[in-house]
């Protein structure tokens, strides 16, 4: 027996189980289909609006990706970019704080930064 | 991505989409069946499918139903799979598939059920033989690898061409072709096992 000969055969075995199917299996889907033909549309929904370019809100809108997961989720990936972008102004304005008290504090004067001759004996001392 | 274009004709009309859901919806139930091995969910998937069908695409024509309505099963059930190994993984496996099932104490006479069409002549026993063959043809389908199975349901019991099913199934039509042949050589073989011959 050839492989269509024995799929035929198989299949015939399984129509005639369609017909061993429970009454209330059957009944639950006949009422899915009478549920699903109320939701029967004669013609796709007009939409108002150029070929494409007006119809952006639409697609976008009516989109697959445009649900509630995926709104979440990009929700949540713009609040950890602003916080990872807060911490790092706040990290940056914190280091020039210090520098500023550091040089306020010092017993050392501010002109004394800008005297090319002290930064040389600086690089100097340091070496 | 399926899109609507208007401007083909003619469209499925409410009474078409009315005989082809009846046509097709006992197949798609022991389809959705034989890949979930749980009545609920199956009839779910047949019902969800159901629902996207005729809302999103009844204003299609009438000849492209079968192909969309299959695909969008196909769909249902993987969704399906998927959302259970996501469960699966914060929930104990106690509560996963299987309820349905009995294993080996299973009884085919339990599911025997008179038929309205049978013949009150035809001996109980050979329809006894009929319900236990059918029961290990059904049993033999559910241990196929999904796309096997998947390929072998399109092209011969929905009676698809390779092309439709490749595209229902979103492969080359030459993947159809050697799981279509793996099937029916498996399940030869799974039937020799156990004696029966068609």
């Amino acid at each position: 027996m050839n492989e269509q000969e024995l799929a035929k055969k198989i299949v015939q075995r399984l129509d005639q189980g369609l017909g061993r199917i429970r009454q209330g299996t059957l009944y639950k889907l006949q009422s899915a289909r009478l549920a699903a033909l109320d939701r029967y549309r004669t013609a796709p929904q007009p939409v108002l609006g150029l070929a494409w370019a007006g119809d952006v809100a639409f697609r976008i809108s009516h989109s697959r990706y445009v649900n509630a997961r995926n709104m979440l989720a990009l929700g949540l990936l713009l609040l950890s970019l602003i916080g990872v972008t807060y911490w790092q102004l706040a990290i940056q304005s914190s280091d020039i704080a210090e520098i500023d008290v550091n040089l306020l504090t010092s017993e050392l004067p501010i002109n004394a930064y800008l005297d090319s001759g002290f930064e040389a004996w600086l690089k100097r001392s340091s070496q | 991505m399926l899109r609507i274009n208007p401007k083909q004709t003619p469209l499925a009309t409410r009474k078409e989409l009315s005989d082809f859901l009846a046509a097709v919806e006992r197949r798609a139930y022991k389809q959705a069946l034989f890949a979930a091995r749980d009545e609920q969910v199956a009839l779910d998937a047949v019902q969800d499918a159901m629902m996207k069908l005729s809302e999103k695409y009844s204003a299609r024509p009438s000849t492209e139903l079968p192909m969309l309505f299959q695909r969008i099963l196909q769909n249902t059930i993987r969704d399906h799979f998927r959302r259970q190994k996501v469960r699966s993984l914060w929930t104990p496996q106690m509560s996963s598939l299987g309820s349905g099932e009995d294993g080996d104490d299973h009884d085919p006479l339990e599911t025997l059920q008179v038929q309205p069409d049978s013949n009150p002549q035809e001996a109980p026993s050979d329809r006894l033989q009929q319900a236990q063959t059918l029961e290990l043809i059904e049993e033999a389908l559910r241990t196929l690898p999904a796309r096997q199975r998947q390929a072998f349901l399109l092209r011969y019991w929905e009676d698809m061409d390779v092309a439709a099913a490749a595209a229902v199934m979103g492969c080359s039509e030459g993947s159809v072709k050697t799981h279509c042949s793996r099937a029916t050589h498996t399940l030869a073989a799974l039937l020799k096992d156990k004696g029966i011959s068609l």
